[in-house]
């Protein structure tokens, strides 16, 4: 009896040593993120070498989290729905070289595209001596609570991704001195591109992937796909928004559009396109139909290169990653006491279309592997470092902002 | 025997009907041969995992947890076949099946929790563990190695499946325990036999299977992403669904049969909610509603069933003893 | 002898365990982060995030005491969330009621499921919550559902301690010293002996499953007023929370004599203790998920082969 007790919490203990230790692992991980599975690969196994680094160094999740821009006291908080994936990550890392670069510290917070938890975090992150919180905001009416929140902490706040287009919202955030301001982008220009290469292409009658109604972003992509429709005479047969939980449901759901409508020869991806495009481009292949179905989709993601290289793809819209740097930008110089500019303001964030395998290949290089603005770029946005740096100056980064922008600055070309 | 033909006919005709439902909304999509095809390939992913629900589901348990098993198999088979090729893929989904199916044994055995509530806690678990070593990047696995999930890669896989499963199901002396520990799991224990081991056993089976179908899962749709918490039970409603429909035909098909007309079923609707261009949600309501109906209707049926038997019973002892008086 | 007291130890680990994690939490998180997570504002808003937790762990002490589970607590927290969102433009006390009679039909139709129909609990509940999903996105189709600006009013902490305190003594009384409660502990035990004895299961479970579905109401309610809209994940993973945090609390999870009602307290405290220390350390999500599935898993497992030794050396005697 008594050994079997002895057992039983053996096998306990080991399973949680082993479990904690992949939780050490996780935490210690998560810098660039994967190109394709074998680079996922490669990171698994650096996260293993460093989680044994850790473990000797006594086991210091945190240490091996916090960044190494450290010794400055300007703390910005970042709420997003993950750290790692192919359009999060190099938001992220974009931020975080931003931060390095200009010497602040940055805590980063989850949230699984869960509204209650992006209020939660915000909370949280404020708690944890923030000064200034960002965040994409999953429903206009959540805006005054987010305002109100910050408001009352005396915490600056700002949004990435985001358009304040609401009048209401607009008006309350406006009102507050603690915002900073809002990078946004022109989804009904992203999806309205994504269109029109598919009509280049020779697509009209579509079918379209996308998110579930309910979110700002899909209302506006929406209606760029319902412009193009009608300026191109294009036609949506038969749309998806839910049931595209793996690449193999959209692969079925590939198979039953075609089948249901035979006169079917294009498909937008205007959202979840990490999950559906792998999907949709095998079940095309699989039915011998890549030439007949034309493809396009709105964000990045790790296989293009190779999908552009067979000729599977027309078009993917995406890039832009830079929105949570700029507003970085705007936090550290106020913070430090040197605003660029003392009233909110919203920015425009530009889009990459990427429309060819050199394309697709020149991004992975110089704005993916590398990033677009290096720590010492950042560092010179900080009037503290370069006095002569103004909020236009600013604009006109972000105005510029493309592949052969990077290219040319990073001496590419 | 007439009637056990008509029965058998009548069962072949439910997916026929449904078929001819769609048809009369949708000539122009479901009037095709092509629409037949696809919804018999689309159904074998569904049906190979039911085969594998089955046995824990006669027992009245549920392995919550396949959903995020597959999940993660895809994701090691993935990884592997950078490596491997296609070798890698099958060996992967074997192996994380084996070692998921082990691991939930193990930990039933010696913790003896209840299994629902040990395979929920697993999803979360496995879930994590799966965004965790692929970072929540999408991976996918090339062209060249994605035989299987086509015809007649599917085809050959599934019918081997079908030939494991009848055997075990209805030749094994596993299949004749988990059948005795579904009747009643005190009398199976007094013949001598374990019920801990059979549920054991038939949650290693259940990954197995679900192994296998992930086999296909992934070379069909030539990737996998990440997924956390509860949404992975989704990809598990159409199977588990299938298990109910063909225990309620089983009375009349072998039940091996039955689950795959439950499959086939799953599929037309899946097909056919798309051909209507009805909104995905819609799918989730119908689907939803129709396991509660399902269900509803085996309870009643068995409370029916059960108070016949007694009635019977009752009639029977009450002409006994009239025989003994006269 | 000897083994009568290590029964005696055993069971009193097993009711002093909640306590000790409660301060082994609260003291681990205080130390790791510098004393952060004592602060009061810090403090105010661990009560604000566990605030629909509190209300829902509640209700569902009385279904895990009869040995059944509700997962479909999270949709009906988001379709009571975008049902009092609707309404809010008209009246807010109207919302109010909405919500909570939405979550009342929610709480009968899973109490007719199982305890009429007879279908097994999780499955009922988890098809209903797919149903319930699906809904809330054809709901939520003209985007997501903001609440009326007015509402904001009532994002009061007074008033939500007040709520709190009321709904859950209330709870505890009938649960600790009614007659139902003492019921659904006797059902949670066995069901035969229940039966014999001339409990009306059937009846029990469904006025449980309608205390759970009234709890999602207001839960439901309250948490729109947060986050000042419905989106069609609202309430998402609630269902797994209760769970945890009843474990962690000490409810023995096939219910029975054992159950205590403060175990939603202890059990939602440590959560939400939990929960915030994470975030304040920087841990992301997927550690998180994983520390609590372990600690879950874990906690369970003790427990349950605890009880196991108790109620066999009861037996025994």
């Amino acid at each position: 009896m008594k050994r079997k007790s002895v057992k039983r919490l053996m096998t306990l203990l080991v399973t949680a040593s082993m479990l904690i230790g992949v939780v050490g692992c996780g935490s210690a991980g998560g810098s660039s993120g994967g190109g394709s599975t074998s680079d996922a690969q490669s990171e698994t196994k650096e996260a293993v070498e460093e989680t044994s680094q850790a473990a000797e160094a006594g086991n210091d999740v945190e240490a091996s989290e916090e960044a190494p821009a450290a010794e400055s006291d300007i703390k910005l908080g970042l709420t997003i729905y993950s750290t790692t994936d192919a359009t999060a990550g190099p938001v992220v890392r974009n931020m975080q070289t931003a931060c390095d670069g200009m010497g602040a510290e940055l805590v980063i917070a989850t949230d699984d595209q869960n509204l209650e938890k992006e209020i939660t975090n915000i909370e949280n992150l404020i708690s944890n001596g923030c000064q200034a919180v960002f965040c994409l905001p999953y429903s206009d009416d959540s805006i005054p609570r987010i305002a109100k929140i910050c408001e009352d902490a005396g915490v600056y706040f700002g949004f990435y991704w985001y358009d304040l287009s609401n009048e209401e919202t607009h008006d309350v955030c406006y009102a507050s001195e603690y915002f900073l301001g809002n990078i946004y982008e022109d989804d009904v220009w992203s999806a309205y591109t994504a269109m029109k290469t598919l009509n280049e292409a020779g697509a009209s009658h579509i079918g379209m992937f996308g998110l579930p109604t309910g979110r700002t972003t899909t209302t506006k992509r929406d209606t760029g796909i319902a412009q193009a429709c009608e300026e191109f005479g294009m036609e949506i047969l038969v749309e998806d928004r839910v049931n595209t939980n793996t690449s193999d449901d959209a692969a079925s759901s590939v198979e039953s559009m075609v089948s249901a409508y035979p006169d079917l020869d294009g498909i937008v991806i205007a959202g979840m396109t990490q999950t559906c495009l792998p999907g949709v481009i095998q079940s095309l292949q699989n039915l011998g139909m890549t030439d007949k179905v034309k493809v396009s989709c709105i964000d990045f993601n790790e296989n293009q290169t190779e999908y552009f290289e067979k000729n599977s793809v027309s078009g993917v819209i995406g890039g832009h990653f830079t929105g949570g740097a700029w507003l970085a930008v705007l936090a550290i110089n106020k913070l430090q006491g040197t605003p660029l500019i003392e009233e909110a303001v919203s920015i425009k964030d530009e889009f990459l279309v990427l429309q060819s395998a050199d394309d697709a290949k020149n991004y992975d290089a110089h704005l993916y592997d590398e990033l677009p603005y290096t720590a010492e770029e950042y560092a010179q946005m900080s009037k503290k470092i370069n006095e002569a740096f103004t909020y236009d100056d600013l604009l006109k980064i972000v105005g510029a902002y493309s592949i052969e922008d990077v290219m040319t600055r990073h001496g590419a070309q | 025997m007439n009637k056990k033909i008509i029965n058998k006919v009548v069962v072949v005709m439910v997916p026929i009907a449904l078929y001819l439902f769609f048809l009369i909304l949708r000539p122009k999509s479901f009037g095709k041969i092509n629409t037949v095809y696809i919804i018999f390939t689309q159904s074998f992913i569904t049906c190979m995992i039911a085969w594998g629900m089955q046995y824990l589901a006669k027992m009245g348990e549920f392995d919550l947890a396949l959903g995020a098993e597959m999940l993660l198999d895809s994701i090691i088979a993935a990884l592997l076949s950078t490596r491997f090729g296609i070798a890698g893929i099958i060996a992967g989904c074997l192996l994380s099946a084996c070692i998921c199916g082990i691991l939930k044994g193990l930990l039933y055995k010696v913790m003896k929790i209840p299994i629902m509530i040990l395979t929920i806690a697993l999803i979360y678990l496995l879930g994590a563990f799966g965004g965790l070593i692929t970072h929540s990047a999408a991976l996918t696995i090339p062209y060249e190695y994605t035989f299987l999930g086509r015809a007649p890669g599917n085809v050959i896989v599934f019918v081997l499946t079908g030939i494991i499963m009848y055997f075990l199901a209805n030749k094994s002396v596993y299949g004749a325990n988990v059948n005795a520990v579904a009747g009643s799991g005190g009398i199976a224990r007094n013949n001598g036999i374990s019920v801990e081991n059979t549920k054991i056993r038939s949650l290693l089976l259940s990954s197995i299977f679900a192994g296998i179908a992930a086999i296909v899962q992934l070379s069909h749709g030539s990737g996998v992403t990440p997924s956390v918490g509860l949404d992975s039970i989704q990809n598990i409603m159409q199977p588990m669904m299938s298990v109910f429909i063909g225990f309620v035909m089983a009375q009349y098909v072998n039940v091996v049969f039955s689950i795959f007309i439950g499959s086939i079923l799953m599929s037309i609707i899946s097909n056919g909610i798309t051909a209507l261009n009805w909104s995905s949600a819609i799918y989730n309501v119908v689907v939803g509603a129709i396991l509660l109906l399902i269900m509803a209707y085996m309870n009643v049926a068995k409370t029916y069933a059960n108070r016949h038997e007694e009635k019977t019973r009752a009639i029977a002892n009450m002409k006994e003893m009239n025989m003994v008086k006269m | 002898m000897k083994s009568k007291s290590n029964k005696k130890g055993m069971e009193l680990f097993i009711n002093l365990f909640p306590f000790i994690s409660l301060l082994v939490v609260f003291i681990g998180f205080a130390l790791l982060s510098g004393g952060r997570t004592l602060d009061i504002n810090n403090s105010r808003k661990i009560f604000e995030q566990s605030f629909s937790l509190l209300i829902v762990a509640g209700a569902a002490v009385f279904l895990l005491s009869l040995n059944c589970l509700d997962m479909s607590v999270g949709a009906a927290v988001g379709m009571a969330g975008a049902v009092a969102a609707l309404v809010s433009k008209q009246s807010i006390p109207l919302a109010f009621l909405a919500a909570l009679l939405i979550g009342l039909l929610i709480g009968l139709i899973n109490g007719v499921l199982h305890g009429v129909l007879g279908i097994n609990a999780m499955i009922a509940t988890l098809a209903m919550s797919f149903i319930l999903r699906g809904i809330l996105l054809i709901v939520c189709k003209s985007g997501t559902l903001g609440i009326a600006v007015k509402m904001y009013d009532l994002d009061h902490i007074g008033l939500k301690v007040a709520v709190c305190l009321i709904l859950l003594v209330v709870a505890w009384l009938f649960f600790q010293f009614h007659s139902y409660g003492k019921k659904c502990r006797a059902v949670g035990a066995g069901e035969t002996a229940a039966v014999q004895s001339g409990i009306p299961i059937a009846l029990i479970k469904v006025i449980s499953y309608l205390l759970m579905g009234a709890a999602a109401g207001i839960a439901g309610f309250f948490t729109v007023i947060r986050t000042g809209a419905a989106m069609y994940n609202t309430g998402n993973m609630v269902e797994f929370d209760i769970l945890i945090a009843l474990i962690l609390g000490g409810m023995p999870i096939n219910g029975g004599a054992d159950s205590k009602f403060r175990s939603a307290v202890i059990g939602v405290l440590i959560l939400g203790i939990l929960n915030n220390g994470m975030v304040l350390l920087g841990l992301d999500t997927y550690p998180q998920l994983i520390t609590k599935g372990i600690i879950f898993i874990l906690v369970l497992a003790l427990t349950f082969t605890i009880r196991n030794k108790i109620n066999s050396s009861k037996k025994v005697a």
